[in-house]
Protein backbone atom coordinates (compact mmCIF):
# COMPACT_ATOMS: atom_id res chain seq x y z
CA UNK A 1 0.00 0.00 0.00
CA UNK A 2 3.11 2.55 1.08
CA UNK A 3 4.58 1.96 -2.30
CA UNK A 4 1.43 2.11 -4.45
CA UNK A 5 0.60 5.49 -2.80
CA UNK A 6 4.29 6.39 -3.38
CA UNK A 7 4.17 5.88 -7.01
CA UNK A 8 0.49 7.53 -7.46
CA UNK A 9 1.78 10.50 -5.47
CA UNK A 10 4.49 11.04 -7.83
CA UNK A 11 2.10 10.10 -11.21
CA UNK A 12 -0.06 13.15 -9.60
CA UNK A 13 2.67 15.62 -8.97
CA UNK A 14 3.65 15.39 -12.50
CA UNK A 15 0.58 15.92 -13.63
CA UNK A 16 -0.62 18.83 -11.82
CA UNK A 17 2.67 20.42 -12.39
CA UNK A 18 1.65 20.30 -16.23
CA UNK A 19 -1.59 21.35 -15.28
CA UNK A 20 0.53 24.46 -13.80
CA UNK A 21 2.35 24.98 -17.37
CA UNK A 22 -0.43 25.01 -19.38
CA UNK A 23 -2.83 27.21 -17.25
CA UNK A 24 -2.43 30.39 -19.91
CA UNK A 25 -4.27 27.92 -22.95
CA UNK A 26 -6.96 27.51 -20.60
CA UNK A 27 -7.99 31.36 -20.36
CA UNK A 28 -8.41 34.35 -22.52
CA UNK A 29 -7.59 33.47 -26.20
CA UNK A 30 -6.55 30.11 -24.94
CA UNK A 31 -8.48 27.08 -26.37
CA UNK A 32 -9.50 25.37 -23.16
CA UNK A 33 -11.27 28.29 -21.74
CA UNK A 34 -13.99 27.51 -19.50
CA UNK A 35 -16.58 29.73 -20.58
CA UNK A 36 -16.86 27.86 -24.41
CA UNK A 37 -16.39 24.12 -22.02
CA UNK A 38 -19.54 24.59 -19.87
CA UNK A 39 -21.89 25.23 -22.26
CA UNK A 40 -21.34 21.72 -23.16
CA UNK A 41 -21.75 20.52 -19.54
CA UNK A 42 -25.85 19.15 -18.57
CA UNK A 43 -27.35 21.98 -16.80
CA UNK A 44 -30.07 20.21 -15.45
CA UNK A 45 -27.90 20.09 -11.24
CA UNK A 46 -27.74 24.13 -11.24
CA UNK A 47 -25.62 23.35 -8.01
CA UNK A 48 -23.21 21.30 -9.23
CA UNK A 49 -22.95 23.78 -12.03
CA UNK A 50 -22.56 26.46 -10.01
CA UNK A 51 -20.17 24.29 -8.35
CA UNK A 52 -18.05 23.84 -11.44
CA UNK A 53 -18.40 27.76 -12.61
CA UNK A 54 -16.95 28.18 -9.03
CA UNK A 55 -14.05 25.88 -8.94
CA UNK A 56 -12.97 26.63 -12.64
CA UNK A 57 -12.79 30.55 -12.08
CA UNK A 58 -8.90 31.74 -12.63
CA UNK A 59 -8.20 31.75 -8.96
CA UNK A 60 -9.93 29.26 -7.70
CA UNK A 61 -8.47 26.51 -10.36
CA UNK A 62 -4.89 28.01 -9.01
CA UNK A 63 -6.15 27.18 -5.86
CA UNK A 64 -7.13 23.85 -6.37
CA UNK A 65 -3.91 22.65 -8.37
CA UNK A 66 -1.82 24.27 -4.83
CA UNK A 67 -4.25 21.98 -2.94
CA UNK A 68 -3.61 19.35 -5.76
CA UNK A 69 0.33 19.35 -4.75
CA UNK A 70 -0.44 19.50 -1.38
CA UNK A 71 -2.35 15.91 -1.64
CA UNK A 72 0.24 14.48 -3.88
CA UNK A 73 3.07 15.53 -1.34
CA UNK A 74 1.36 13.92 1.38
CA UNK A 75 0.43 10.74 -0.52
CA UNK A 76 4.48 10.22 -1.40
CA UNK A 77 5.42 11.57 2.40
CA UNK A 78 2.85 10.02 4.47
CA UNK A 79 0.35 7.20 2.88
CA UNK A 80 -3.14 7.37 1.93
CA UNK A 81 -5.92 8.33 4.40
CA UNK A 82 -10.02 8.87 4.30
CA UNK A 83 -9.87 12.83 3.86
CA UNK A 84 -6.87 12.55 1.81
CA UNK A 85 -8.55 9.80 -0.70
CA UNK A 86 -11.72 11.43 -0.82
CA UNK A 87 -10.07 14.93 -1.94
CA UNK A 88 -7.83 13.25 -4.40
CA UNK A 89 -11.44 11.51 -5.64
CA UNK A 90 -13.20 14.72 -6.31
CA UNK A 91 -10.28 16.82 -7.49
CA UNK A 92 -9.70 14.57 -10.12
CA UNK A 93 -13.18 13.94 -11.37
CA UNK A 94 -13.39 17.42 -11.33
CA UNK A 95 -10.14 17.70 -13.52
CA UNK A 96 -12.26 15.28 -16.07
CA UNK A 97 -15.04 17.51 -16.42
CA UNK A 98 -12.47 20.71 -17.10
CA UNK A 99 -11.27 18.37 -19.86
CA UNK A 100 -14.76 17.43 -21.62
CA UNK A 101 -13.93 13.58 -19.90
CA UNK A 102 -10.62 13.34 -20.39
CA UNK A 103 -7.49 15.64 -20.80
CA UNK A 104 -4.79 12.57 -21.73
CA UNK A 105 -7.08 9.74 -21.85
CA UNK A 106 -6.43 6.36 -20.79
CA UNK A 107 -3.37 7.93 -18.28
CA UNK A 108 -6.62 10.44 -16.42
CA UNK A 109 -8.83 6.77 -16.91
CA UNK A 110 -5.88 4.64 -14.86
CA UNK A 111 -5.24 7.27 -12.22
CA UNK A 112 -8.92 7.79 -11.59
CA UNK A 113 -8.69 3.81 -11.33
CA UNK A 114 -5.69 3.92 -8.67
CA UNK A 115 -7.24 6.78 -6.68
CA UNK A 116 -10.64 5.12 -6.38
CA UNK A 117 -8.32 1.71 -5.70
CA UNK A 118 -6.92 3.69 -2.61
CA UNK A 119 -10.65 5.14 -1.67
CA UNK A 120 -12.58 1.62 -1.76
CA UNK A 121 -9.63 0.83 1.22
CA UNK A 122 -10.12 3.88 3.30
CA UNK A 123 -13.74 3.23 2.86
CA UNK A 124 -13.83 -0.50 3.53
CA UNK A 125 -11.57 -0.02 6.49
CA UNK A 126 -13.57 1.82 8.23
CA UNK A 127 -16.32 -0.22 8.41
CA UNK A 128 -14.30 -4.22 8.55
CA UNK A 129 -11.25 -5.17 9.74
CA UNK A 130 -8.43 -3.40 8.06
CA UNK A 131 -6.44 -6.03 5.50
CA UNK A 132 -10.28 -6.45 3.89
CA UNK A 133 -9.96 -3.18 3.16
CA UNK A 134 -7.03 -3.27 1.53
CA UNK A 135 -7.53 -6.41 -0.44
CA UNK A 136 -10.30 -4.70 -1.74
CA UNK A 137 -8.41 -1.77 -2.96
CA UNK A 138 -6.35 -3.62 -4.25
CA UNK A 139 -8.16 -5.82 -6.60
CA UNK A 140 -10.04 -3.43 -8.22
CA UNK A 141 -7.11 -1.67 -9.11
CA UNK A 142 -5.40 -5.29 -10.63
CA UNK A 143 -8.62 -6.65 -12.01
CA UNK A 144 -8.79 -3.22 -14.03
CA UNK A 145 -4.72 -2.59 -15.08
CA UNK A 146 -4.57 -6.52 -15.83
CA UNK A 147 -8.50 -5.82 -18.01
CA UNK A 148 -6.79 -2.89 -19.46
CA UNK A 149 -3.82 -5.05 -21.24
CA UNK A 150 -5.87 -7.84 -22.00
CA UNK A 151 -8.45 -5.22 -23.95
CA UNK A 152 -5.81 -3.74 -25.09
CA UNK A 153 -3.71 -6.96 -26.62
CA UNK A 154 -7.26 -8.48 -27.96
CA UNK A 155 -8.21 -5.62 -29.84
CA UNK A 156 -5.12 -5.55 -31.84
CA UNK A 157 -5.49 -9.31 -32.21
CA UNK A 158 -8.25 -8.90 -33.94
CA UNK A 159 -7.35 -6.36 -36.70
CA UNK A 160 -5.45 -7.80 -39.97
CA UNK A 161 -3.17 -4.98 -40.33
CA UNK A 162 -1.70 -5.63 -36.55
CA UNK A 163 -1.32 -9.23 -37.70
CA UNK A 164 0.90 -8.33 -40.09
CA UNK A 165 3.32 -5.38 -38.66
CA UNK A 166 1.84 -2.99 -40.68
CA UNK A 167 0.51 -0.69 -37.99
CA UNK A 168 3.02 -0.75 -35.67
CA UNK A 169 4.84 1.19 -38.67
CA UNK A 170 1.83 3.22 -39.59
CA UNK A 171 1.25 4.31 -35.61
CA UNK A 172 4.68 4.68 -35.13
CA UNK A 173 5.08 6.91 -38.43
CA UNK A 174 2.09 9.13 -36.56
CA UNK A 175 4.32 9.72 -33.19
CA UNK A 176 4.66 13.03 -32.30
CA UNK A 177 8.57 13.08 -32.13
CA UNK A 178 8.13 12.71 -36.04
CA UNK A 179 8.01 9.88 -38.46
CA UNK A 180 10.29 6.72 -38.15
CA UNK A 181 13.48 7.36 -40.41
CA UNK A 182 13.05 5.48 -43.24
CA UNK A 183 16.38 3.07 -42.42
CA UNK A 184 14.01 2.26 -39.03
CA UNK A 185 14.74 -1.50 -38.46
CA UNK A 186 10.77 -1.37 -37.07
CA UNK A 187 10.54 -0.96 -41.16
CA UNK A 188 11.96 -4.51 -42.09
CA UNK A 189 8.56 -6.46 -42.10
CA UNK A 190 9.93 -9.44 -40.20
CA UNK A 191 11.10 -7.21 -36.96
CA UNK A 192 7.32 -5.18 -37.23
CA UNK A 193 5.88 -8.80 -37.44
CA UNK A 194 8.22 -9.59 -34.43
CA UNK A 195 7.19 -6.45 -32.16
CA UNK A 196 3.39 -6.52 -32.77
CA UNK A 197 3.06 -9.90 -31.84
CA UNK A 198 5.18 -10.21 -28.69
CA UNK A 199 3.52 -6.28 -27.82
CA UNK A 200 -0.12 -8.34 -28.78
CA UNK A 201 0.58 -11.82 -27.19
CA UNK A 202 2.32 -10.27 -23.96
CA UNK A 203 -0.74 -8.12 -23.55
CA UNK A 204 -3.42 -10.41 -24.72
CA UNK A 205 -2.12 -12.86 -21.90
CA UNK A 206 -1.74 -10.73 -19.34
CA UNK A 207 -4.26 -12.40 -16.65
CA UNK A 208 -1.70 -14.94 -16.22
CA UNK A 209 0.79 -13.07 -14.27
CA UNK A 210 -1.89 -13.17 -11.53
CA UNK A 211 -0.49 -17.24 -11.38
CA UNK A 212 2.73 -16.42 -9.35
CA UNK A 213 4.46 -13.01 -7.71
CA UNK A 214 7.31 -14.31 -9.76
CA UNK A 215 5.69 -13.84 -13.23
CA UNK A 216 3.97 -10.66 -12.21
CA UNK A 217 7.67 -9.02 -10.97
CA UNK A 218 8.36 -10.11 -14.47
CA UNK A 219 5.60 -8.59 -15.96
CA UNK A 220 6.08 -5.55 -14.29
CA UNK A 221 9.37 -5.25 -15.29
CA UNK A 222 8.23 -5.63 -19.04
CA UNK A 223 5.35 -3.54 -18.80
CA UNK A 224 7.66 -0.37 -17.34
CA UNK A 225 9.90 -0.80 -20.62
CA UNK A 226 6.98 -1.12 -22.89
CA UNK A 227 5.59 2.29 -20.99
CA UNK A 228 8.39 3.56 -21.75
CA UNK A 229 8.74 2.87 -25.45
CA UNK A 230 5.55 4.35 -25.88
CA UNK A 231 6.56 7.23 -24.08
CA UNK A 232 9.75 7.21 -26.20
CA UNK A 233 7.38 7.36 -29.32
CA UNK A 234 4.35 8.86 -28.51
CA UNK A 235 5.36 11.30 -25.54
CA UNK A 236 2.65 9.73 -23.69
CA UNK A 237 4.62 10.31 -20.12
CA UNK A 238 1.57 10.19 -17.98
CA UNK A 239 0.80 6.75 -19.10
CA UNK A 240 4.32 5.90 -17.78
CA UNK A 241 3.97 6.84 -14.16
CA UNK A 242 -0.20 5.90 -14.26
CA UNK A 243 0.47 2.36 -15.11
CA UNK A 244 3.77 1.99 -12.81
CA UNK A 245 1.50 3.47 -10.22
CA UNK A 246 -1.00 0.31 -10.62
CA UNK A 247 2.07 -2.55 -10.53
CA UNK A 248 1.97 -3.05 -6.92
CA UNK A 249 -1.30 -3.88 -6.57
CA UNK A 250 -0.65 -6.30 -9.18
CA UNK A 251 2.19 -7.95 -7.74
CA UNK A 252 0.41 -8.43 -4.34
CA UNK A 253 -2.34 -9.78 -6.11
CA UNK A 254 -0.63 -12.40 -7.82
CA UNK A 255 -0.13 -15.58 -6.50
CA UNK A 256 -2.89 -14.80 -3.69
CA UNK A 257 -5.98 -16.70 -4.67
CA UNK A 258 -7.41 -18.79 -2.71
CA UNK A 259 -7.47 -22.28 -3.93
CA UNK B 1 -10.99 -22.58 -6.67
CA UNK B 2 -14.45 -20.69 -6.93
CA UNK B 3 -12.20 -17.49 -6.98
CA UNK B 4 -10.45 -18.57 -10.17
CA UNK B 5 -13.28 -19.37 -11.65
CA UNK B 6 -14.81 -16.03 -11.20
CA UNK B 7 -11.93 -14.74 -12.29
CA UNK B 8 -11.92 -16.78 -15.60
CA UNK B 9 -15.18 -15.95 -16.55
CA UNK B 10 -14.81 -12.47 -16.25
CA UNK B 11 -12.03 -12.10 -19.07
CA UNK B 12 -14.23 -14.91 -21.04
CA UNK B 13 -16.77 -12.12 -20.89
CA UNK B 14 -14.41 -9.47 -21.70
CA UNK B 15 -13.20 -11.55 -24.79
CA UNK B 16 -16.88 -12.46 -25.83
CA UNK B 17 -17.91 -8.61 -25.62
CA UNK B 18 -14.33 -7.54 -27.74
CA UNK B 19 -16.03 -9.88 -30.70
CA UNK B 20 -19.92 -9.14 -30.57
CA UNK B 21 -20.79 -5.42 -31.74
CA UNK B 22 -22.85 -4.42 -28.68
CA UNK B 23 -25.19 -0.84 -28.64
CA UNK B 24 -23.95 2.43 -27.76
CA UNK B 25 -25.18 4.20 -25.21
CA UNK B 26 -24.69 8.10 -25.45
CA UNK B 27 -25.32 10.12 -22.71
CA UNK B 28 -24.22 13.58 -22.01
CA UNK B 29 -22.82 12.76 -18.31
CA UNK B 30 -21.69 9.47 -19.60
CA UNK B 31 -19.36 11.14 -21.41
CA UNK B 32 -18.17 13.48 -18.93
CA UNK B 33 -18.00 10.77 -16.82
CA UNK B 34 -16.06 7.93 -19.14
CA UNK B 35 -13.27 7.99 -16.89
CA UNK B 36 -15.41 5.37 -14.89
CA UNK B 37 -16.14 3.07 -17.62
CA UNK B 38 -12.60 3.03 -19.83
CA UNK B 39 -12.41 1.01 -22.75
CA UNK B 40 -8.95 0.35 -22.73
CA UNK B 41 -8.85 0.15 -26.88
CA UNK B 42 -5.53 2.20 -27.68
CA UNK B 43 -3.89 2.06 -31.24
CA UNK B 44 -5.56 -0.58 -32.15
CA UNK B 45 -7.33 0.31 -35.49
CA UNK B 46 -5.60 1.72 -38.88
CA UNK B 47 -8.07 4.12 -40.45
CA UNK B 48 -9.03 7.71 -41.84
CA UNK B 49 -6.92 9.87 -39.36
CA UNK B 50 -8.28 14.00 -38.85
CA UNK B 51 -5.77 16.45 -39.29
CA UNK B 52 -6.97 20.01 -38.98
CA UNK B 53 -4.99 22.64 -41.70
CA UNK B 54 -4.88 26.33 -41.28
CA UNK B 55 -4.65 29.11 -43.69
CA UNK B 56 -3.71 32.54 -42.45
CA UNK B 57 -4.35 35.76 -44.23
CA UNK B 58 -1.37 38.34 -43.64
CA UNK B 59 -2.33 41.78 -42.89
CA UNK B 60 -1.45 42.85 -46.88
CA UNK B 61 -4.04 40.55 -47.44
CA UNK B 62 -2.04 37.72 -49.34
CA UNK B 63 -2.90 34.49 -48.61
CA UNK B 64 -0.40 31.94 -47.24
CA UNK B 65 -0.15 28.61 -47.72
CA UNK B 66 -2.17 25.90 -45.95
CA UNK B 67 -0.48 24.34 -43.02
CA UNK B 68 -1.02 21.25 -41.18
CA UNK B 69 -1.64 21.72 -37.49
CA UNK B 70 -0.49 18.51 -36.72
CA UNK B 71 2.69 18.57 -34.01
CA UNK B 72 6.25 17.43 -34.31
CA UNK B 73 8.15 18.22 -31.86
CA UNK B 74 11.83 17.43 -30.41
CA UNK B 75 12.42 14.77 -27.98
CA UNK B 76 13.98 14.53 -24.96
CA UNK B 77 14.50 12.03 -22.01
CA UNK B 78 13.64 14.40 -19.25
CA UNK B 79 10.23 14.95 -21.25
CA UNK B 80 9.52 11.92 -18.72
CA UNK B 81 9.07 13.80 -15.76
CA UNK B 82 7.49 17.00 -17.04
CA UNK B 83 5.64 16.99 -20.83
CA UNK B 84 2.98 19.92 -20.43
CA UNK B 85 3.69 20.88 -24.12
CA UNK B 86 3.51 17.34 -25.99
CA UNK B 87 0.21 16.67 -23.49
CA UNK B 88 -1.21 19.75 -24.72
CA UNK B 89 -0.70 18.94 -28.28
CA UNK B 90 -1.96 15.60 -28.16
CA UNK B 91 -5.14 17.00 -26.36
CA UNK B 92 -5.82 19.38 -28.76
CA UNK B 93 -5.30 16.22 -31.74
CA UNK B 94 -7.70 14.73 -29.59
CA UNK B 95 -10.37 17.36 -29.44
CA UNK B 96 -9.82 17.85 -33.21
CA UNK B 97 -10.72 13.82 -33.56
CA UNK B 98 -14.00 14.35 -31.18
CA UNK B 99 -14.84 17.58 -33.12
CA UNK B 100 -15.03 15.25 -36.20
CA UNK B 101 -17.30 12.64 -34.34
CA UNK B 102 -19.77 15.81 -33.15
CA UNK B 103 -20.03 16.17 -37.35
CA UNK B 104 -20.85 12.83 -37.82
CA UNK B 105 -23.55 12.68 -35.50
CA UNK B 106 -24.94 15.97 -36.46
CA UNK B 107 -28.53 15.99 -38.32
CA UNK B 108 -28.58 16.22 -41.97
CA UNK B 109 -28.22 20.13 -42.52
CA UNK B 110 -27.11 20.21 -38.39
CA UNK B 111 -25.10 23.64 -38.20
CA UNK B 112 -21.96 22.85 -37.52
CA UNK B 113 -20.81 26.20 -36.11
CA UNK B 114 -23.23 25.69 -33.10
CA UNK B 115 -21.01 22.86 -31.90
CA UNK B 116 -18.99 23.67 -28.67
CA UNK B 117 -15.72 21.59 -30.28
CA UNK B 118 -16.79 23.83 -33.37
CA UNK B 119 -15.64 27.19 -31.43
CA UNK B 120 -12.56 25.67 -29.33
CA UNK B 121 -11.86 24.60 -33.12
CA UNK B 122 -11.71 27.69 -34.29
CA UNK B 123 -9.79 28.67 -31.00
CA UNK B 124 -7.36 26.23 -31.80
CA UNK B 125 -6.84 27.59 -35.11
CA UNK B 126 -6.87 31.17 -34.10
CA UNK B 127 -3.97 30.31 -31.84
CA UNK B 128 -2.10 28.60 -34.54
CA UNK B 129 -2.15 31.67 -36.87
CA UNK B 130 -1.50 33.73 -34.30
CA UNK B 131 2.13 31.87 -33.64
CA UNK B 132 2.43 31.92 -37.15
CA UNK B 133 1.54 35.01 -38.58
CA UNK B 134 1.47 38.32 -36.23
CA UNK B 135 -0.55 40.41 -37.30
CA UNK B 136 -3.35 38.94 -39.58
CA UNK B 137 -6.07 39.91 -41.06
CA UNK B 138 -8.22 36.43 -41.21
CA UNK B 139 -7.81 33.51 -41.00
CA UNK B 140 -10.06 29.61 -42.18
CA UNK B 141 -9.29 25.84 -41.33
CA UNK B 142 -10.35 22.30 -43.11
CA UNK B 143 -11.01 19.67 -41.09
CA UNK B 144 -8.97 16.88 -44.01
CA UNK B 145 -9.26 12.91 -43.39
CA UNK B 146 -6.45 11.47 -44.39
CA UNK B 147 -5.51 7.74 -44.72
CA UNK B 148 -1.74 6.81 -44.09
CA UNK B 149 0.24 5.14 -46.58
CA UNK B 150 2.54 2.23 -45.14
CA UNK B 151 6.09 3.66 -45.48
CA UNK B 152 5.24 6.69 -46.93
CA UNK B 153 4.45 9.07 -43.68
CA UNK B 154 4.52 12.36 -45.74
CA UNK B 155 2.44 11.00 -48.34
CA UNK B 156 -1.45 9.90 -47.12
CA UNK B 157 -2.88 7.10 -49.57
CA UNK B 158 -6.12 9.04 -49.55
CA UNK B 159 -7.58 12.49 -48.16
CA UNK B 160 -10.72 13.82 -47.72
CA UNK B 161 -12.28 17.18 -47.11
CA UNK B 162 -14.41 16.73 -44.05
CA UNK B 163 -15.26 20.81 -43.34
CA UNK B 164 -14.04 23.82 -45.08
CA UNK B 165 -14.90 26.96 -42.55
CA UNK B 166 -15.94 30.47 -44.10
CA UNK B 167 -13.15 32.97 -43.71
CA UNK B 168 -13.09 33.85 -40.00
CA UNK B 169 -11.88 37.70 -39.11
CA UNK B 170 -9.20 38.25 -36.35
CA UNK B 171 -11.07 39.50 -33.90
Amino acid sequence: MRLLSLWLGISLLIQTFEFFRIQKNMIGEGVWVWSELRKEVPQNMPVFNQFLDFIFQEKAHVIHLCARLLGGLCLVALGSNMELMVFLFLSHVCLLFRFRGAFNGGSDFLSLVVITGLLIAQVCNFFSPVTLGYKAGLWYISLHTISSYFISGWVKLKRREWRDGSALVMFLDGGIYGPLSLKSYFRLKPIAVLCSWGFMVWEGFAPFLLLSSDMAVLYCEIAALFHFLVFWFFGLNRFFWAWCASFPALIYCAGRLPL
Amino acid sequence: MMTYTLILLYFLLLLTALFFKTREIKSPWLFYLRAFFPNWKFFHAIGYAPRLYVQVQRADGRWLDWQVLYPRVKRSIFDVFHNPRVNLHLANQNLIEHFVGDLNQLQHGGDASQLVTYSLICRLARSFALESQSPFKSYRFEVRMEMPQLNHPLEPKDVQVMLVSPELKNE
